[in-house]
């Protein structure tokens, strides 16, 4: 039995020899040659990837407002770099041994020596490109040494990565890569840098691409965007990861901020690629797909005019920093105009950027058309009258009286607003809804916004997309504040209370909208509904729903507008009266109350010598501004509790007392008959809004801008101003149609 | 009484032969894959490192001959305890997270050398031939293994290095020591239906101890199976229908990331054809793109630089020293020798197995090195103990014998001094049969 057991033990181990063997010969003698070949391509130099030109952004004309520029980069082999920063001084040796087999130094005889020869070499490198890099007047802050580190220690963690996932150590790619040190070199550099450095033979100039704007681009610094380095981020989130032609390489770039990123997958194409066996015959030749353009809605020459417009208007008032002016396509309600002021130069950005940051006074980083939120002020006011209308809490025909208070007890609160010049508050006597509208009766509203209360108003906020997104489909876009009672409670921790509503209606309190919101608010007063706005061309279409309310009520609010500006009783017939042949401006003008903020921060600290000091730290809150002290200053010592606001904006308080405050005016331009009177069977075809940070409240600053804007709207747009289709090859001419009635 | 050292029919000069030879391909394995230079490191080539290895080698196998196996034998438990014992500072590293000043030699987060002045030990290495020593003593004279509850012990008593090396983490070698308990067992006369409610038993765990695995273990497994195109295929397009087998990005990634070492080591044997690339030529030798070429992926090399005629040889060594083996422990009488012999071919034998395996791809890679061949000092110094104490039973042939041991059937008891091959003459009865 025992032999019995040994002779099967033996037999198991035998039948595991013979699969074995007949495995090998599956593998060596039937499969030979497949595997042989897998052998050879194993050795295949590491391919060169061929990069993609990035597609333009367009306006809505075809107009190129940025695009890819040929450039060149220095680049410099890894093996280089890392015979500089390897600590070990293996890398080093590894170069000695390669350049000693290339008969580099024929004088070196020893291996010490054509270490010597190969260091010296070097370190002539190095001086040489840091003595070419002054040379081009790069504006970079980073030395090409520098940069080279920088490098170095990337590449190390990638490799460090892909051990991680691979579960062994094992050279990656990029070692055999050459790396950029300089980047964006012009024709006449890239000439004189193979002059100058060609003899090293780590040195290449590679053909590359830089980021171009079209000349005099400041007003579409924000829309358009920036692009960056790839970051782990993007490499994470990576939409094509694992396609190896698509997917997001470290040295490339993405777009981080406005069109860039929002159409980022459109613009970017696909790598090709070319792979050579160790004879250099080509084995593979994949050619690289450009990224497609991407066309924006923007009406290039109106952006233009209008942001040269609000730079004059902002600098006319000392207290105001900056502004935003967006103009829609009531039908289609796409962004004609998104400018926001001030803004920057984007060509020379990474020049300009410390002092762009630092600049906490007018902050020019920040895109006001659709981050920051306001306050809609008397812009609501419509919108709470509808809602009022259509929820049958008044009637058309319904009269209220203003005293100029609203309490008979407290005649020194809820009051109406208070005329220029005087101490006094404007009473309106017996109105109507129209009549409140054309006045701007913040007492009908504080009794209307009760009468409705926060629901309904919170309801009508919604409809019109306050606190939703604006459609735009950028990064920054916000949503604004629609404060229902349960975004109180959780936020702000308040519970409704009468005057709550009262200050919803008048379009203070929690409420605050973007301009951009705020411009299709007016669209949505001009047509009749509501759909979220389009920046780029070939998005989907968003739905589009229609207000509640009857025709009846509909045309008592527009005329209420239309009063506002063209009655003589109306807020803005001072300032914003504008008529022509053949259309009246109409809208709203509002202020939103508004507290300066914070533009600079002291901080007393002790220095490592027990110094005082005292540092203004240009940051705009107190967190941001104790980090930014602390990395800059670590050995500081300081109590965060003493920290205190040094400089606010506007510096000044206001020149009448009470608050400062944001002007607004947002407007449409409704076509006249041959009477001069509003043809109201014919909608408007452009709506905007304009905002005037710090403006100062009532249409002063407002009013006059809004003139202005109508004047250049019907300057650029034409007479009559027909939006021009868009540019051939997309969904086709999209001239939106006259909603009523027949064009003119 | 010992046999002449000379006889050559003893099947301990087939066993030296074929080690000569492993040896010897092994040298010149290392000898042209060694890169250290260009990794950097100082001091000797790891071929003159691997050849004072040899030589320490044969010291110790000359000594444990002189020893003897049986004397080895009565010290089997307190050998085995201190084997094991080195394995407690691996385990107080592993659960402290430290190296211990240099104590342990921590690589990628295994626990699995110890830092000696001037030597890298591994336990687990010593772990498997004391293993191999102390089942043997233990086993020689029982018969209660004949029934279900005499093999429980053995069991549990194994689960205690099998643990310690489990959690350096080596599970390669853990696994090892379980094809070693089954052969001995087997052999030794464990009824084949109680080792097979073990193996069901065992079988029906693997889904639980599937979930147990890291990730990476996990993926070890894994990543054979996808090397067929088809599963891989299968996996990129249904993810959701082979979850629990991989996922869409590991399958897509395949080829570089867990399975870049397999694809290599397929590559480099296929490239052999039938009589290789020569000595020292080959691509597999000329650019480092195989990772571990020298220990556990040596085989590959072997099959690259000789081809299919050059593996062949190197399994028919293996295959030698293990019917040598067998021959030796049906020779032999004495139920300790007999069952240290078996234990040891299976050993050898089982590793041979899957080392081989694993570069061919039948099975998961587990980081086990081709005894003898590969680059390692633990591992060649206790395969030639593990060999000397093979040859020494070999060396070892009493005279007398009165029962056939492990014979448990009415039939065999019938033949008196049984077995195959000669009949010792009655005469003196051997010492370890003595009291």
């Amino acid at each position: 039995m025992f032999e019995k057991r040994l002779r099967a033990f033996l037999i198991l181990l035998g039948c595991a020899l013979v699969v074995l063997l007949t495995r090998l010969g599956q593998l060596q003698i039937v499969q030979g040659d497949y595997y042989r070949r897998r052998a050879e391509e194993a050795v295949v130099l590491a391919p060169t990837q061929l990069p993609f030109v990035r597609g333009s952004i367009r306006d809505r004309a075809g107009e190129v407002l940025v695009s890819d520029e040929p450039a060149w980069d220095l680049t410099i082999d890894f093996g280089a770099i890392a015979a500089e920063f390897d600590p070990t001084g293996v890398s080093l040796d590894r170069e000695a041994r390669r350049w000693k087999r290339a008969r580099r130094y024929p004088d070196a005889t020893t291996d010490e020596e054509v270490e010597k020869a190969l260091a010296d070499e070097l370190r002539d490198l190095w001086n040489d490109l840091e003595r070419f890099a002054a040379s081009t007047g790069s504006l970079s802050t980073q030395t090409v040494h520098g940069r080279a580190r920088e490098n170095y220690e990337h590449v190390l963690q990638i490799r460090a990565g892909v051990a991680g996932r691979r579960g062994f150590d094992a050279p990656v790619a990029e070692e055999s890569d050459a790396h950029a040190v300089l980047t964006e070199l012009g024709a006449a550099q890239q000439i004189a840098a193979r002059e100058r450095l060609g003899r090293y033979p780590w040195v290449h100039v590679d053909a590359s691409s830089v980021r171009r704007f079209a000349p005099n681009s400041e007003a579409f610094a924000h829309v358009l965007g920036r692009v960056g380095p790839v970051d782990r981020e993007a490499v994470e989130n990576d939409p094509n990861a694992g396609d190896p032609f698509a997917e997001y390489h470290g040295r490339e770039t993405l777009g981080i901020s406005g069109a860039e990123w929002a159409v980022e997958q459109t613009l970017r194409g696909r790598r090709g690629q070319i792979v050579r066996d160790r004879d250099g015959k080509v084995i593979e030749d994949i050619s690289a797909e450009n990224g497609r353009d991407a066309l924006l809605t923007i009406h290039a020459p109106l952006q233009r005019r209008l942001y040269d417009l609000l730079g004059e208007t902002v600098g006319k008032h000392s207290d105001s920093n900056g502004g935003a002016i967006v103009v829609l396509d009531v039908a289609t309600r796409e962004v004609l105009a998104l400018v926001s002021y001030p803004s920057y130069d984007p060509n020379r950005f990474s020049a300009l950027y410390p002092r762009l940051r630092d600049d906490t006074d007018r902050l020019p980083l920040l895109f006001r058309a659709v981050t920051t939120r306001y306050s809609p002020g008397s812009t609501i006011k419509p919108l709470v009258c509808l809602a009022g209308l259509f929820n049958g809490v008044v009637t058309t025909d319904t009269r209220e009286e203003c005293r100029g208070y609203l309490l008979p007890d407290h005649p020194d609160r809820w009051r109406c607003w208070e005329i220029h010049g005087t101490e006094t508050r404007m009473a309106h006597g017996l109105i109507n809804v129209e009549q409140a509208l054309t006045g701007s009766c913040n007492v009908f509203m504080y009794r209307l916004g009760e009468m409705l209360g926060v629901d309904r108003l919170c309801g009508a906020f919604d409809m019109v997309g306050i606190g939703r997104k604006s459609g735009l489909g950028l990064r920054e876009d916000e949503e604004g504040i629609n404060p229902t009672p349960s975004w109180l409670m959780r936020n702000k921790n308040l519970s409704v209370t009468p005057g709550t509503a009262r200050l919803f209606a008048i379009g203070q309190g929690e409420l605050s909208m973007t301009p951009v919101q705020v411009a299709n608010l007016m669209a949505t007063y001009a047509n009749g509904r509501y759909r979220p706005v389009t920046l780029v061309r070939g998005a989907e279409p968003s739905p589009e729903w229609t207000l509640p309310g009857t025709p009846e009520q509909w045309s008592v609010i527009r005329r209420g507008i239309y009063g506002v500006v063209n009655d003589p009783e109306g807020t803005a017939y001072k300032y914003a009266h504008f008529v022509n042949e053949r259309y009246a401006l109409c809208g709203k003008t509002g202020s939103a109350t508004a507290h300066p903020w914070p533009t600079a921060y002291r901080i007393p600290y002790l220095d490592e010598y027990r110094n005082e000091h005292v540092a203004i730290v240009r940051e705009g809150s107190k967190g941001p501004a104790i980090e930014r002290f602390r990395k800059e200053n670590p050995l500081a010592i300081f109590d965060p509790n003493k920290v205190e606001v040094e400089t606010r904006w506007p510096p000044n308080p206001p020149p009448e007392g009470g608050n400062h405050a944001h002007a607004w005016f947002a407007g449409f331009l409704q076509p006249i008959d041959a009477a001069g009177r509003p043809d109201w069977s014919k909608t408007p075809r452009v709506a905007f809004a304009a905002l005037v940070e710090f403006g100062g409240s009532g249409g002063r600053t407002s009013g006059p801008l809004a003139k202005d804007v109508s004047a250049v709207l019907l300057d650029v747009l034409g007479p009559d101003p027909d939006v021009p289709p868009l540019a051939k090859g997309g969904l086709g001419g999209v001239i939106h149609p006259a909603t009523e009635g027949k064009a003119p | 009484m010992r046999r002449s050292s000379y006889d050559l029919t003893n099947p301990g000069w087939a066993i030296a032969a074929a080690i000569a030879v492993l040896t010897f391909v092994g040298l010149a394995c290392i000898y042209v894959t060694d890169t250290h230079y260009a990794a950097g490191h100082d001091g000797p080539a790891n071929a003159v490192k691997q050849s004072l290895r040899v030589v320490a080698g044969l010291a110790v196998a000359s000594i444990v001959l002189r020893i003897g196996y049986q004397s080895v034998g009565r010290y089997a438990y307190a050998i085995f305890l201190a084997a094991v014992l080195l394995l407690v500072p691996l385990l107080v590293a592993k659960i402290l997270h430290t190296s211990m000043g240099g104590l342990t030699s921590p690589r990628n987060g295994a626990y699995r050398w110890i830092q000696l002045p001037g030597i890298l030990l591994q336990p687990s290495e010593f772990v498997k031939v004391a293993y191999v020593v102390a089942l043997a003593w233990y086993l020689r004279f029982r018969k209660n293994y004949r029934r279900f509850g005499g093999l429980l012990v053995p069991l549990a008593a194994s689960t205690v290095p099998m643990a310690l090396i489990l959690f350096e983490p080596d599970l390669g070698t853990a696994m090892l020591l379980v094809p070693v308990l089954f052969a001995m067992l087997f052999i030794a006369g464990a009824r084949i239906r109680h080792l097979a409610i073990i193996s069901v038993i065992s079988v029906a765990l693997i889904p639980l101890a599937w979930g147990r695995l890291a990730a990476y273990q996990r993926l070890r497994v894994t990543a054979v199976l996808m090397q067929n195109d088809s599963l891989r295929r299968a996996v990129i397009d249904q993810p959701e229908k082979y979850r629990a087998l991989a996922t869409k990005r590991q399958a897509m990634e395949w080829a570089a990331g867990s399975g870049y070492q397999l694809v290599h080591s397929k590559n480099a044997i296929g490239s052999g054809g039938l009589l290789g690339q020569g000595w020292g030529r080959g691509i597999y030798i000329e650019n480092n793109l195989l990772p571990d070429r020298h220990n556990d992926f040596v085989f590959a090399i072997v099959a690259h630089q000789w081809g299919l005629a050059g593996g062949a040889i190197v399994m028919t060594c293996f295959a030698v020293i293990v019917i040598a083996g067998v021959r030796i422990a049906s020779a032999t009488p004495e139920p300790f020798a007999r069952l240290l012999a078996v234990g040891v071919v299976a050993l050898i034998g089982a590793q041979a197995t899957i080392s081989v395996g694993m570069t061919v791809g039948l099975l998961p890679i587990t980081g086990m090195t081709l005894p003898f061949v590969s680059y390692g000092g633990s591992s060649l110094l206790f395969n030639f103990a593990a060999t000397a104490l093979l040859i020494s039973v070999a060396q070892h042939r009493p005279y007398l014998l009165t029962t056939e041991p492990f014979v448990f059937q009415r039939e065999q008891h019938e033949r008196i001094g049984g077995g195959t091959g000669d009949s010792p003459p009655p005469g003196r009865i051997p010492a370890s049969l003595r009291a």
